[in-house]
Order: C-alpha cells, then structure tokens, then sequence
C-alpha cells in the first residue's frame, strides 16, 4: 500500500469525522463571541434594525459610573468565596462519611444526589414557598424567631438564604467527585500509614488529601464557575430582591440588555466578565495542577 | 396504455401541489402577554374560526420576560405577526409597528383612546384595554369596623386604617415585593401635582425639574411609610399572589397598587368577598383621591408581515362590538377601548365606572416613562423601605435614573 495514500485517506476519515461537529461550534459558539466583541462597541437597543458604533464608551462608562455593576460584582465575589469554600467542605465531609461501610451507604447518596437533578428554577421556587409561607406556619407553630425573620426580604439575609439554596442543591454533584476520588485511593499506601504510626488527622491531611487534589482541582474549578454564573437561583428565589441586594453580575448583565434596552453596553459588561473569569481561572487551576501527587 | 401513463402522473403530481397551496391558508403569529386570559383569547380564536376557516391563529402568551422574548423573536427573523407594548414604547418599535390608519376598526374605538396610540399622524397599535387601579376593599371589613365613608385625606386613611386594627384585621399590604405597585401608587401622587402629567415627566427625563420643587410628589414617601406601617410584617416578601392571597382569605381589609385584573384572582379565593374600589389619598385634599384609568398597552402589527391583510382582517373582527360582543368586559374583565361599551362584570367597575364617567380620575402617567426606568424607580424605593437609603438619598437616585434610562 501506498504510505501517503493511506495518509490522505486518514486525513479524509478525520476531518469527516471533526468537520460536522466543528461547524457546529463554530457556528453556535465562536461566531457569536466575535459579534459580542463588536457589538460591546455598539450603542443598540436591542429593537433598532441599526445598532450605532461609539467606540470605548461602554467601557468608560461600566469602570467609572456604574456603580449598580460594581455591586453585583462585590456580590458575586462574596458568594463566590463563600460557596465555593462552603460547597467543597460539606461534600468533603458527606463524600468521607459516605465512603465508610453504612448499611443505608447507597440510600444516603442518592438521597444527597436527588437534589442535583432538579433544575434550579423549580428548587428556587420551593425554597421560596419553604421560606415564605413554609417559615411563616413553623413560626406560628413553635414562636421560634428564627423562623420570623424575613430570610428573603432582609437585605443581609437573602444572601444567606441564596447561598444555602444553592449549596443545598449542588452538593450532592461534588460529594459524587469526592466519593470517587477517595476510592481511587489506593488502600496500601493508607494501610502504611497506618503501620508507621499515623492518627487518623494525620493520615486525613497528609496522605488522602494530596492523592485526592485532582479531584480537589476539578471541583474548585467547577465550582468557581457555577459561582460566577449564579442566575436561575436568583431570578426564582429572590428575583434580586429586596431592592438589588442579591443582583448578581450575570442577572445585572441581562437587566441591562433586556429590560433597560441597552444591549451594548450589557455586551460590554460581558466581556469584562470573560477576561476576569479567564484570568482567575487561568490562575487558580495552575496553583492546584503545581501540587497533584501522583503514584 | 404507456403514452397515457406519464402525463397522467404529471397531471396528478400538478393537481396535487396546487390542492395543497390552496388549502394552505395563512397564519397568524399573535404573541400576547397576560396568560390569566388564555380562555379568552381561545374563544375569540374560536369565534373567528367559523368566519374565517382557512385562517390558523396561533398563539403564544407568556407574562414573565415579555419583553426579553419579543426582542429575541423580533431579531431572529420570527417576528410576531401581533404583538404588544406598553404606550410609552411606541417610538422604541416605531420600525416594527405597521400603520392601521383609516382601517374600518379604528372608528369603533373611543375617540379619547387614538392620542396614545399615533405616531406622526399614523395610528401605529390598539389600545389593548382600559385599567383602573386604586385602592381595593373589602366591604364586608369596613362595614365590620365602622367605617362609614371612603377616606380621602392621609388623615381619614390612618384613621381608617386604625379602625381596622382596632377590629383585629390587619390594615393593608401592597405587594412591595413586586416593581410595578410602585410606579401604580405613584400615579396618583404625579396627578395630584399637575394636570400635564406628560409634560412633568418630560421635564424629570430631561433633568430640568426636581422632587423638591413638587411637594405633592414628596407625599409619596409619606404613603410607603404609611402603607409599611399598617402593612403585613416583612413587607419586601409580599408579591402579586401573596397580595391577592392576603385580601381574599381576609387577612387584610385593603390592598394598593392593584386595579381590575386582581378580582378574578381574590374572587378565585374567596367567591363570596365583597370587592369596592376607591382612589388612594395623596395628601389633605380631599379632591386629589382619584381612581387612575385608562389603557397602558397597545396591539401592534408587525409591519412586514407576510399576512398583514388577514391579520387587519382579523383586527376588525376583533375591534368590533357587532361581531366581538363580549371579549373586553366578560373574557378578559377589563374596561372595553370601544365606544359605548358596557361596564365588565366586576366588582369593581361600579364605583369605577362612576368616576370615569364624573372625570373625576388621572390617566396612567406610567405611561411616559419607559419600565427600565419604572424598574429602577420600584428597586430604589424598596431599599428605601429596608433602610438602605435615606429618602432624600432615594430621591437623588430616583432622579438620576429617570435621566439615565428615560429616553429609554
């Protein structure tokens, strides 16, 4: 057989195996993000047939005047910190005590998991109804305060109910990462451990932890960007309510473009958003790739 | 027998295609808004299908996002054929918005009503109805607590308001979870400043005139402070169901901000419950509570729609009280845009009615301010209720907002 023969016919096998799903993605994903960088230029409405060209001052006017966006952005970190701290301990915790052999193991799990299954919009909506009417009959009931307080009216709380709904709902996903992490532990280099005289902290931090930072780095990463991305949970539970106190980056994005008509200036804000989220995730899988053990 | 077959098969071939391009028929895209009035919609859809069999009317309603989806249609190609906006954005789909001028239906509607609804001389949408909002009450409540006349001062609505408790109901709520009960309250208090209400939003659009030079305006806060205080506890929670929950399981005796379409909902609670309306008090002049009325939105035609004349066609089946009898005030209760229209069964419409026909109410000044603007206004104001904002740090936002996203 002729080599380069077979080369071209392996050639012609590969792209017509690649070209279809290509167009596709060029088609559905990188042709949008080029007209996003264009129309971030643009002053449009959104309705107009015509958007107009104005140069940089979408961006001039995001850094120096919108302090609506800076907001959203501080609440967006501070959820950000805390669910990404919060969501990787729990599911640590449940993934640990999930790995040991309980008779109900396999119950537990998929009860933990169920949550995850569900869309976000509808978990929004019950813990709504939980906290409103849910909260308002437990309080008549017991006279507890904690159920009179307005968990989605008060301006410090709805960041606490928002955090809890979401972790409620997404723990089950990286207790699932965690669980098969652990297992992939091999059992002899913990059962040395062991012999040399290793507590069960020590054995924890010093010999499970570091075989398990793949799985660690996945689910940081993972849940950086479900943080950033925080939406639906918003618009059903709190709709960004009260006033603006739970107005994340992403739902100040899609006010912007489809409420107050200033698509332009919403696509600049997205862009924004892009660079930051690269850069921090550019950095943070870096950090974590730098201290993988691998046997 | 073979010469025969070919042309025999082309024949039919043509026979058939042709068959099918004559029973084709149109369609109408209607996108419409108010889901709550689906049977409604249905039953005209049904009653123009047996004028007009060939004619397939489909139709989509969503409440929530109307306006992110109307955008996403008319920029994908996927334009409704009808659709719908609120008056003050009728220069926003001006490009979009086909001209019905001197179409047979424009005569049936009231005359009052075309103003909104023409864009340099060209009638481009119809109203879509007439809403009246003021407080509702429940009749049966302020007979409890002996209150005898409507109160139309701050201080009657207190003292009302004092009674009630005094009863052992709560007062009022006024579902401030939601953003349109604020620009609905804050109608009366545009209308209890000036008769050109246009005119005075037109100046805050153009930065020319502030809340301290309109001391009506500033009562406004006093009315928030008022509707909180004698309102269910956490206040920020109450959304529009909540609202209509809490009247119609006689939790309160009042609810603001509200206006016809919220009887169907109470009434859906509580069948038997006694509903009146009258207008809120915007300070110590009596004659100033008035009930608001008037349309908010309008139909429009999309103007390069490839059936723009079954759709017109349709319009003046729609628009017309010979052949469209009962949808205005039965199906979707709610005052009827058409001339010597009767009063829809409501509740409410006789105590409504009596005002409309004496004068004695304001238009919808909502209407000359885009919903970006009231959206703002309704968010800035519910941090003012949770103590974020002072009232005069409020009113500073409220001012610049209504700079920033007036022109909408």
């Amino acid at each position: 057989m002729n080599t380069i023969g077979n080369r071209r016919y392996n050639l012609l096998v590969f792209l017509a195996f690649i070209i279809p799903a290509s167009v596709a993605i060029v088609y559905a994903f990188y042709v949008p993000f080029i007209m996003n960088i264009y129309y971030a230029f643009t002053q449009w409405n959104g309705i107009q047939k015509v958007p107009t060209f104005n140069g940089i001052d979408n961006f001039r006017e995001i850094l120096r005047e919108d302090d609506r966006f800076g907001a959203a952005a501080l609440f967006t970190f501070r959820y950000g910190v805390f669910y990404i701290v919060l969501v990787n301990a729990l599911s640590l915790f449940l993934a640990i005590l999930l790995d040991q052999n309980l008779k109900t193991k396999n119950a537990l799990r998929a009860a933990f998991y169920i949550p995850n299954i569900l869309s976000l919009v509808i978990v929004g909506f019950i813990w709504k109804f939980m906290f409103m009417f849910g909260s308002d009959a437990l309080g008549d009931l017991t006279k507890w305060r904690v159920f009179q307080l307005s968990w989605l009216g008060d301006r410090f709380l709805s960041f606490y109910s928002v955090l809890f709904v979401s972790i409620w709902q997404s723990v089950g996903f990286y207790t699932v990462i965690y669980i098969a992490g652990l297992q992939s532990i091999p059992n002899d280099i913990l059962e040395a451990a062991t012999i040399d005289g290793a507590g069960s902290a020590i054995r924890f931090l010093r010999v499970t932890l570091p075989m398990l930072m793949p799985s660690v780095t996945s689910c940081f990463f993972f849940s950086l960007i479900s943080s950033v991305r925080v939406f639906d949970v918003i618009v059903s539970l709190t709709g960004a309510g009260p006033g603006r106190a739970t107005a994340s980056v992403t739902f100040d994005i899609y006010t912007e473009a489809f409420t107050n008509n200033r698509y332009g200036y919403a696509t600049a804000k997205t862009l924004l958003l892009f660079v930051v989220v690269l850069i921090i995730s550019i950095v943070q899988v870096r950090a974590f790739k730098n201290r993988e053990v691998e046997v | 027998m073979r010469a025969v077959k070919r042309p025999l098969i082309m024949l039919f071939l043509l026979l058939t295609t042709c068959m099918l391009f004559a029973q084709a028929g149109t369609t109408i895209k209607w996108f419409a808004f108010s889901p709550e009035n689906m049977d409604a919609y249905n039953a005209l859809i049904a009653a123009y299908h047996q004028v007009e069999p060939n004619v397939k009317i489909d139709i989509e309603s969503v409440q929530a996002d109307y306006p992110t989806q109307l955008k996403l249609k008319l920029n994908s190609g996927n334009a409704p054929d009808i659709f719908v906006g609120t008056l003050g954005e009728i220069k926003l789909f001006s490009e979009y918005s086909a001209d019905l001028t001197g179409e047979p239906f424009v005569k049936n509607i009231l005359p009052a009503l075309i103003g909104d609804v023409t864009l340099d001389g060209k009638i481009v949408g119809l109203p879509v109805k007439q809403d009246v909002e003021g407080i509702i009450y429940n009749k049966k409540a302020f007979a409890d607590a002996g209150i005898t006349t409507l109160p139309r001062t701050f201080a009657e609505l207190e003292a009302a308001f004092k009674k009630i408790q005094a009863n052992g109901q709560t007062p009022v709520t006024s579902g401030l979870k939601e953003w349109w009960v604020y620009k609905h309250v804050f109608n009366h208090f545009m209308g209890a400043e000036t008769a050109d209400m246009h005119g005075l939003a037109d100046q805050f659009i153009a930065g020319t005139t502030h809340f301290k030079d309109h001391p009506a305006l500033l009562r406004y806060f006093d009315m928030i402070d008022l509707l909180v205080k004698y309102g269910l506890p956490r206040p920020l929670e109450v959304d529009f169901n909540a609202e209509m929950a809490a009247i119609g399981s006689h939790k309160v005796a009042m609810i603001t901000g509200q206006g016809n379409w919220a009887e169907d909902g109470i009434k859906k609670i509580d069948p038997s419950i006694q509903l009146g309306m009258f207008g809120l008090p915007t300070g110590d002049d009596p004659s100033k509570a008035r009930i608001v009325a008037g349309p908010g939105h309008a139909w429009r035609v999309y103007k390069d729609s490839k059936s723009l004349a079954a759709v017109k066609k349709f319009l003046n089946f729609w628009y017309n009280p010979s052949t469209n009898a009962t949808y205005f005030t039965d199906g979707i209760h709610a005052f009827s845009p058409l001339k010597n229209a009767p009063a829809p069964k409501l509740d409410i419409a006789a105590q409504a009615l009596d005002a409309i026909n004496k004068g004695n109410v304001y238009a919808w000044a909502s209407n000359f301010s885009p919903d970006s603007f009231h959206q703002r206004f309704g968010e800035l104001v519910q941090d003012y209720i949770s103590g974020a904002r002072s009232r005069a740090q409020t009113i500073e936002e409220i001012e610049k907002a209504w700079i920033k996203l007036g022109p909408g």
